[in-house]
Formats: C-alpha cells, sequence, structure tokens
C-alpha cells in the first residue's frame, strides 16, 4: 500500500512563492519514493490559526497517515499534537526546529543568509550610508534573519538606521502588502539624505517596499536586497529596480526535509531529534542572473494534493 | 596532485583543529590528493603576514590547490588573488570577502541558539546566567552571537556583556578560559548557568570554578564535542557539548577540493554549509565516538619538501 504523509502547509497558495516551492520540493522527493502528500492548510495570518494548525495534525492521526510534516513557525506551537501523533506511532517531521521532539528537522542558516546580504548591500555602499531594515513575523527563521542583518550591519562601515525587531517596522502579515505601511514609516522617520539601502527580509516584503517607493517617488534612490530568490524578486533584479536576491533555495529545503522522511519511512533509518541543514544558497545580482532557475524547473510541481 | 592548507594553530594546541586537519586529509587521500600542511600560529602576532608567506611559497611550490582558514573575512585576500592569478584555486573555512573557488561555512549561530535552549531546559526562566566569549574570529563571534540571541529568546538574564574583552577567552585555548572564567566568577556571584563558547574555554572554566569553591554552582554548556568535553560530561563536571562533527567539517572542504580538482566542476565561488552536528548529554554520552575512531589520524605532513 502506498504510504501517505500529511503536510501542514502554514500559508495558502500563491501567498508567498518561497513557502509553495518548498512544498514542491518535499512532494517531489515524497513522490519519487511513492509516498503521496495529502496538504492541509492552516494560514498563520488567520485567527485561530493554532487550534486549525492543531487540528490539522488530529486530522493526520485520525486518518492514520504514515507521517506528518509541520512548519515550526514559533518554537513551542503545536508540542501537544505533535506529542499525540508521536503517542500514536506516527513520526512527524519539521520544517524548522522546535523546542519538542520530533523525529527530524531541517534547520535553515537563516543568519548566515542575513549576514551575506547585508555584507553584500554593504560592499556596493560608501562608508557611513545609512541602511534601514524592515523586518518580519516573529517566527524562529525571520528573527534569526534579522539578527543576522543587524549584526553584519552593524559591523559594516554603514549604518543601521532603525530597529528591525520593532513591530512598527516589521512586516507581520509576511505578504507584499504588509510591507508597504513599515516602509512608509521608515521613510518618515528618516530624512531622505540618510536613506542609501534598504533590507526588506524577504522578496515578498520587497515587492511591498517598491511599491511604497514608487508612489512616493522614492524609487531609484535606494539600494534595495532581500532574502528568497523568487521569480518575482530576480524580474526586479533584472529591471534594475533591485541589487539582489539571496537565492535560499526553497525547493532544495523542502527536498532536504523530504530525504529525512524517505530515509526513515523507506529507508528504515530510525531518527530521533535528527537536525539537517537546508542549503546555505547564493545571491543572484545581475552579474550571475542567467544562471538562476525558476524553481519551477528545479522541482516536479505537480499541483499539491489538497485534504485528507 | 598536492594541496597546501594552511594551518592556524601548531598542532596539539587545539584538538578541535587537528581533528579538522585530520578530516580533511582523510578525505583528500581517498582522492588521490596529498595533503601538505604550513602552520602559521594566529596568536602570533605577526600571523597575518605569516599567512601571507605560506600561501606564496605554496605558489612557488606550484601546489594544485591551497586551503586556508578564514579568522578576518578580509584576509588574507591579496596572497589568495596572487594564487588565483597563478591558476591556482583557493578554498576556505568559512567565507571571506574576497573571491575563493568555494567556502564552507558553518551555522555557529544555530550552534549557539540551540545551547542556550538545552540549558534553558535544564533552568528555571529568568535564571542568571554567563557567557564567556572567544577571540575575535567570524566563527566564535557568530557562535557567541547565537548564545546571547538563545539566551534571550530563552528568558534568561543574561549578567555579563561576552563581547567585552575581560570576559573572553581571546587565546582559544584553555588557559586563556581558565582566566577569563576567574574574571567572571570574581565580578559575579549566584550564577546558575555558564556557557563558555567552547570546548577548551570550558576545560579552563570547570579549573577556574574549582579553584573558587563554586563546582556544583551553575550548570554548563560548551561548543565543540571534543572528547575531553565529553569527559566532563560523564563525569559530571559539565552538563553538554554540542558536537560540531569537525572532521566531517574537514571532510566537506576535502568533498569541495576534490570536486574541482578531481572532477573537474567549477563551484562558482558558492559556499556550502557544514552539518549541525548534535548535543551530547550525559543521556546519551555512550554514543558519543571520539574525533580518534571516526577518521584514521595520520602523522600530517608539514612543508613542502
Amino acid at each position: 500500500m502506498t504510504k501517505r504523509v500529511l503536510y501542514v502547509n502554514p500559508i495558502y497558495l500563491d501567498a508567498n512563492p518561497a513557502i509553495d516551492a518548498l512544498a514542491y520540493g518535499l512532494q517531489s522527493v515524497l513522490h519519487a519514493a511513492d509516498i503521496q502528500m495529502p496538504v492541509l492548510f492552516a494560514d498563520f495570518r488567520e485567527s485561530g490559526m493554532r487550534k486549525k494548525y492543531e487540528a490539522a495534525i488530529e486530522e493526520g492521526i485520525r486518518a492514520q497517515v504514515e507521517g506528518i510534516v509541520i512548519y515550526a513557525l514559533n518554537p513551542t506551537l503545536f508540542g501537544e499534537a505533535v506529542a499525540k501523533a508521536r503517542s500514536a506511532g506516527i513520526p512527524v517531521f519539521s520544517f524548522v526546529r522546535p523546542r519538542y521532539a520530533v523525529n527530524a528537522a531541517v534547520v535553515y542558516p537563516n543568519f548566515n543568509h542575513g549576514v551575506f546580504m547585508a555584507e553584500y548591500l554593504a560592499s556596493v555602499l560608501p562608508a557611513d550610508s545609512g541602511v534601514g531594515v524592515i523586518g518580519g513575523p516573529d517566527t524562529v527563521d525571520d528573527a534569526e534573519e534579522v539578527a543576522g542583518l543587524v549584526y553584519a550591519l552593524k559591523r559594516s562601515h554603514c549604518r543601521l538606521l532603525n530597529d528591525p525587531e520593532d513591530k512598527h517596522y516589521c512586516n507581520v502579515q509576511d505578504v507584499s502588502e504588509g510591507a508597504r505601511e513599515p516602509t512608509l514609516r521608515l521613510l518618515e522617520n528618516v530624512p531622505q539624505s540618510q536613506l542609501q539601502g534598504l533590507i526588506p527580509y524577504n522578496d515578498e516584503t520587497m515587492l511591498g517596499c517598491l511599491s511604497m517607493l514608487e508612489e512616493t517617488g522614492r524609487l531609484g534612490d535606494i539600494k534595495i536586497v532581500s532574502r528568497n530568490g523568487s521569480p518575482q524578486a530576480v524580474e526586479m533584479v533584472r529591471t534594475g529596480k533591485t541589487l539582489g536576491t539571496w537565492d535560499l533555495d526553497a525547493s532544495g529545503i523542502g527536498t532536504t526535509l523530504g530525504d529525512l522522511v524517505v530515509r526513515h519511512l523507506v529507508g528504515g533509518e530510525v531518527l530521533e531529534d535528527y537536525l539537517s541543514m537546508s542549503p546555505v544558497g547564493r545571491m543572484i545580482t545581475l552579474d550571475n542572473i542567467e544562471s538562476w532557475k525558476p524553481w519551477s524547473e528545479r522541482v516536479d510541481c505537480t499541483p499539491l494534493s489538497v485534504g485528507l | 596532485m598536492r594541496v597546501l592548507y594552511v594551518n592556524v594553530m601548531e598542532y596539539g594546541a587545539h584538538p578541535g583543529l587537528d581533528a579538522l586537519a585530520h578530516g580533511l586529509d582523510h578525505r583528500l587521500q581517498q582522492s588521490g590528493i596529498e595533503l601538505r600542511t604550513l602552520t602559521v600560529d594566529v596568536r602570533r602576532p605577526d600571523w597575518i603576514e605569516g599567512q601571507d608567506q605560506a600561501i606564496r611559497r605554496g605558489i612557488q611550490a606550484g601546489v594544485d590547490g591551497i586551503i586556508v582558514y578564514v579568522l578576518d573575512p578580509l584576509q588574507p585576500a591579496e596572497a589568495v588573488e596572487a594564487a588565483r592569478q597563478q591558476g591556482i584555486p583557493v578554498f576556505s573555512f568559512e567565507r571571506p570577502r574576497f573571491p575563493v573557488a568555494a567556502s564552507l561555512v558553518y551555522p555557529n549561530f544555530n550552534h549557539g541558539v540551540y545551547m542556550a535552549e538545552y540549558l534553558a531546559s535544564l533552568l528555571p526562566t529568568g535564571a542568571r546566567v554567563a557567557v564567556i566569549g572567544g577571540p575575535e574570529v567570524i566563527d566564535d563571534i557568530e557562535l557567541v552571537a547565537g548564545i546571547v540571541h538563545g539566551v534571550r529568546q530563552s528568558g534568561f538574564t543574561l549578567v555579563n556583556d561576552p563581547f567585552e574583552e575581560r570576559y573572553r577567552n581571546l587565546q582559544d585555548v584553555a588557559a586563556g578560559g581558565r582566566e577569563a572564567a576567574q574574571r567572571l566568577l570574581a565580578d559575579f556571584t549566584d550564577l546558575a548557568g555558564l556557557i563558555p563558547f567552547n570546548d577548551e574555554t570550558m576545560l579552563g572554566t570547570l579549573d577556574a570554578v574549582e579553584a573558587a569553591g563554586r563546582s556544583g554552582e551553575m550548570k554548563m554548556v560548551s561548543r565543540n564535542g571534543s572528547p575531553k568535553a565529553v569527559e566532563a560530561v560523564r563525569a559530571g563536571r559539565s552538563h553538554g557539548t554540542w558536537d560540531i562533527e569537525i572532521t566531517n567539517i574537514g571532510a566537506a572542504v576535502g568533498n569541495l577540493v576534490a570536486r574541482v580538482l578531481v572532477d573537474g566542476e567549477d563551484l562558482h565561488g558558492e559556499s556550502f554549509i557544514a552539518g549541525l552536528g548534535r548535543l551530547i548529554t550525559p543521556e546519551n554520552a555512550h554514543t558519543y565516538k571520539p574525533w580518534t575512531e571516526r577518521v584514521p589520524h595520520t602523522p600530517l605532513r608539514e612543508g613542502l619538501e
């Protein structure tokens, strides 16, 4: 009988292309091992998300799936539901490492990404340039990336102009629309002459920043880098609206976790609290843009099968 | 083929660095590549000049590749560029801000976060915790940044600034750890937790804690997974050491070298990441394998003659 592994996706399709690519990467490896991947959604932007997410895990337990994949948005969320699944003999795998037991987790080098993005921006800005950072929601991976950005900017010849951990400068919704208000706040609070660089923590945020810069007539004034390497962000690099996007190889993150699931379910390895790093990725700039490949060309993107 | 590794500490001074070199050597041997080392101890004040000279000696000797350990992301840029001009690919442990054929970065920050989180599982929220920092090199600074991030996220009270010189083991050997710990213990009483950034520092710290008559006062976790640190965990003197699987780090760079020199791949100057490792605790210490049992410790060949 074909095995089934439930993936509880933390955001609806098309809202964040990187999260979509991650799901397709996971699915491609599972399909190659003849494992089905039904998907349930519990969008973290909606109220009652925690209950919905836990309910989805419990639905998987009732359906007696052979494994469950979660996204640990917060390291302590979903602990009880996961423990229940494991007690029922269902192994649980996680994107991002939670603070409770799972069989295996993929960890992202978020801090390193932040450092490399800030170093790249600093390398193209003159000494004493001012740089603003738009942070993200308070999830593990976003907070670590922002920590890397802050760390590297403080050690660079640039000046960090705002506190990206301050909610007023964060895109807490993690979609492009959510970046407009914090960007406007930054533009209003920082004198135009001081803002030479901007780092929206991810590509979706960058798209919102660009629309606000366009509306305020500031597009072209400020050098920008962001993270994810999404198709739209690469297009912005190509058209000169931004300088670079850190391609974190989102589909590769999915395949990394998929490999762990297959090792456990098919290979017979018993993984317990096993950790694996996702690829570090690379900066996509005008210099190497021709070598960039859309995620859809990296893994098989068969439409996800929704529901159990 | 011969590849030069510019080692950063005299053999025997830092078991982790020795194990890393053996992991590298072993992986290169598997691809038929001979490893030669030139050691420039970074505790020397003129180490930057020394690294530069070592690389230039490698160029003169016509080695097929050069490996450097990047401590300062801006050094040794000129000598590396000279090697590359001669068509010699250069690889690096950690990522420099100048071009190389490929580099391996470490998830130092993640290590630090997980060490702090482990301590959080042993101590109550708000507990007083101190951190001893390390030298001004990339991986140690990132590790300490992760420890601080993890300590804060875990709701501890961080009593000191591990980036302040007084609380750092700048020499990166046990003796330096003892001195930093003596200063820390003199400044703070009633510590529930202590994180010496690495195992060598922890060993020095243990001496200082004992000499101060404060054994058993605080729970401790450090990084590297060295045999002596695991021994301390088994003896109940420390509570955990993050095993970074250092021989695998050496092997990972050896793998990049083999991909370029043997397989002819162009790695486009990209960065790759080392494995994460795992925490060794009293519960799983029996599964720990000493570094000497992970790869053969064939004596390294110092010199280019």
